[in-house]
């Protein structure tokens, strides 16, 4: 589960003035759904994504992840979670295998343990033909997997998602896609940054609309259509001129 | 948190050592081709100075000036040891050493070959320096001398020992000969011409008042000459006799040019003192009041050596440690950021600490592994690169135990080195702004790790506490067998404190977000 109350990050700019990425942000993330955190660029989604993984410290406010809180147990927040970003990079050098047991050390597995769950990663997403070949060699599609493998190699009961499927081609958004309804039926907390409509119709159970660092819509999809119309954009739209919640 | 730390470098270790980048430009490069590159070229130039050495000049005089100039030269060759020797030499065997010559008269023989005719110089010259080797190639036991003699199967001991040390005579001989005065061939002064003045030429003052001053300097510019020389005698019999050599400094065999007719009119100055004094029966003292006793010097050829060049050591290993540290630092920081892995890693359970230790301890790896294998690919290329004689001069002898106290000063440098150059690069955006940041740094490490190559700069105390100023200071003089403990205590201490800084700054910066998210 991961409940956030009233989580704040301000920052000075050049000129030594506030910027408030975001400001009292507050929703709560079921395990077994999936949450959306949707909202245009530069609204606040990564900066509030960056809190909960404990990459940023709030300014104010309270992130709980699996139950540890990301200020008071961060190394704990870290070990439950599994993070996924479109962009992420992959140790070119490195094969998948060794970025899965570089991680999957760094998480306190054992060398039997890695292996294991190595083996069935790569059966699930069919990574055996390129396992290891160096990860510079690898085609968009084969990264993805290698990405979603590494962020389960340790079985992490939350999966957060930086718009995971920016710029990817159809079939892999599709094979994301996948993984994201697979790890909702496996009960994990699944916490969806997007702002691809489609993506968010199909796969979340509630969502919160953000923009300008500041939650203006909480709910679920039908909630959000019957405030603001039929049509999920033209509602998204309708909900950026809401008052924030 | 140690075990994070291991994971990270090896994780790190196996990235970099599978960059072909890293290995060939900040690794190989730098440590292998560039001492093999340094006494390649020290080698080169030491084979271009005897060259030249050996090279014949041309030089412009009337022959009333090339008389006067060549009786000079010989009477400063016969008051020299070497025509002392050979004037003493009155057997064949230098007869048959030089050639089917007619003359036996040494005294008229070897000048005459020398100072005449470059040419034949040449040869005599050539001559005698294979039938040395030739000797030397044959010369075994008693044989030596017999073979040397022209095969006489019944050569003395006498003949033995006299062919043998005629043998070394001309070897010296050829030697004194090609560094000094020889290998100048003369040409009238008329063949140099009329010269006519280039726009932008201007002639110096010394040729403006001479009569031929424009043809001596177009034919000196234009190379055809080497030099114009003109030997003025002085009124009487002992009046001051002065030579002139117009000449270019800044034409190379002009220069050797000017060096042989100095050192012919100074050592011609120094025979003709001594003749008279001989003639005057002036006791030796009158010509020599003081004589500086040589060979008390109590330290060894092998201290003096690196007394001199011991400096040159310590900069260099602290250069190849920063260099070894500097592409692998911008690939593990700014690299990282660039390619959108740092925070894939940042979100792993290792806290910054052990990443930023994990990755300072795979940079200060790199940077000890380039100072080793710079230093030793420096003393290979030395032992093989430089010529023999050189070699025997210096004759550098460093202990084990001397090596490893001055090898142990390299590791707190390393560490700070690696770092500092952490802690910038994880500063920058990107590959190229980390570049951009650490370009400037070999500049500024430069001057205090070239303190050691500052002569008379000797440390102390305070500036056993100036990091890399101390290191360069201390291990010239723990290589050259004065160490003393109370610095090196000191400058440990110091390094090790400038390390830890370095280190902790480096852990700072990885938990700053505004510098870990910084773009």
């Amino acid at each position: 589960m991961i409940e956030v109350r009233e989580l704040s990050k301000t920052y000075r700019d050049r000129r030594k003035a506030l910027l408030h990425a975001v400001e009292g942000a507050s929703f709560r993330c079921e395990p077994g759904r999936v949450f959306g955190l949707i909202g245009p660029n530069g609204a606040g989604k990564t900066t509030a994504l960056r809190i909960i993984s404990t990459a940023l410290r709030p300014t104010s406010g309270h992130a709980v992840v699996a139950g540890f809180d990301t200020q008071r147990e961060p190394a704990r927040v870290r070990a439950s979670i599994g993070f996924l970003t479109a962009n992420v990079g992959l140790y070119g050098r490195l094969t998948p295998r060794e970025v899965l047991r570089f991680f999957g050390e760094l998480h306190g597995m054992s060398r039997p343990d890695i292996a294991s769950r190595t083996s069935e990663l790569s059966r699930a997403f069919q990574m055996d033909d390129f396992l290891d070949r160096a990860c510079d060699k690898l085609s968009l599609g084969m990264r993805q997997k290698t990405n979603i493998a590494r962020s389960l190699i340790h079985s992490p009961p939350v999966i957060i998602l930086d718009e995971p499927t920016a710029g990817l081609d159809v079939l892999t958004s599709r094979g994301i896609v996948e993984f994201i309804r697979e790890s909702r039926a496996e009960g994990k907390t699944v916490l969806l940054s997007t702002h691809i409509m489609s993506e968010v119709e199909r796969l979340c159970d509630g969502l919160a609309i953000i923009h300008e660092g500041r939650i203006r819509f909480r709910g679920t999809v039908e909630e959000l259509k019957q405030r603001h119309g039929a049509d999920l954009e033209d509602a998204f739209v309708g909900a950026l001129g809401d008052e924030p919640c | 948190m140690l075990r994070n730390i291991w994971t990270i470098y090896r994780k790190e270790l196996i990235d970099t050592l599978r960059d072909r980048k890293t290995l060939i430009f900040m690794l190989l490069l730098p440590t292998v081709l560039a001492p093999a590159l340094m006494f390649g070229l020290s080698n080169f130039a030491i084979s271009f100075v005897k060259k030249q050495a050996t090279q014949e000049v041309i030089i412009a005089a009337s022959a009333e000036a090339r008389d006067r100039y060549v009786a000079l030269a010989h009477r400063q060759f016969l008051e020299s040891s070497l025509g002392k020797t050979l004037k003493m030499s009155r057997t064949g065997v230098v007869s048959y050493l030089i050639g089917k010559s007619a003359s036996n008269d040494l005294e008229e023989q070897v000048p005459a070959a020398i100072f005449g005719d470059a040419v034949a110089y040449r040869d005599w010259t050539t001559g005698l320096a294979r039938r040395m080797e030739d000797m030397a190639r044959e010369g075994k036991g008693s044989d030596f001398g017999g073979k040397a003699l022209g095969g006489a199967a019944n050569a003395s001991p006498a003949d033995t020992e006299l062919a043998k040390s005629m043998a070394q005579g001309v070897a010296d001989f050829y030697t004194v000969s090609l560094r000094g005065v020889g290998l100048v061939r003369f040409v009238g002064e008329e063949e140099i011409g009329d010269g006519v003045l280039q726009e932008g030429d201007v002639l110096p003052e010394s040729l403006v008042v001479h009569e031929r001053g424009t043809a001596i300097y177009t034919a000196l510019k234009a190379r055809r000459i080497h030099g114009y020389l003109e030997v003025v005698p002085g009124g009487g019999s002992e009046a001051t006799t002065t030579i002139r050599l117009f000449h270019d400094e800044t034409i190379p065999l002009s220069r050797e040019a000017s060096s042989r007719v100095e050192k012919v009119g100074r050592l011609a100055g120094e025979a003709i003192v001594a003749e008279r004094a001989r003639e005057r029966k002036l006791p030796a003292g009158f010509l020599e009041p003081v004589r500086m006793e040589r060979g008390t010097n109590i330290a060894s050829q092998s201290q003096v050596a690196l007394s001199a060049l011991g400096g040159m050591i310590p900069y260099l290993v602290l250069t190849f440690a920063f260099l070894g540290g500097l592409y692998p630092a911008i690939d593990l920081g700014a690299g990282e950021k660039e390619r959108n892995t740092l925070e894939t890693l940042l979100l792993s359970p290792a806290t910054r600490t052990e990443i930023a230790l994990g990755k300072f301890l795979l940079i200060f790896t790199t940077s000890m592994s380039a100072a080793l294998l710079g230093i030793a690919s420096m003393a290979v290329s030395f032992l093989h690169l430089m010529p023999d004689f050189v070699l025997e001069r210096l004759d550098i002898r460093i202990d084990i135990y001397t090596a490893l106290c001055a090898g142990a000063l390299a590791i707190p440098p390393a560490a700070a080195f690696a770092g500092l150059l952490l802690a910038i690069s994880i500063y920058a955006r990107t590959f190229k702004e980390a570049q951009s940041y650490l370009s400037p740094l070999p500049i500024v490490m430069v001057l205090p790790a070239s303190a050691g190559l500052i002569p008379g700069l000797e440390i102390n105390a305070g500036l056993a506490m100036v990091p890399l100023v101390n290191v360069s200071l201390l291990s010239r003089d723990v290589l050259k067998g004065d160490l003393h403990w109370g610095y090196y205590s000191l400058t440990v201490l110091s390094c090790l404190l400038f390390a830890a800084a370095c280190v902790a700054l480096c852990v700072f910066m990885f938990k700053r977000e505004s510098v870990v998210f910084r773009g």
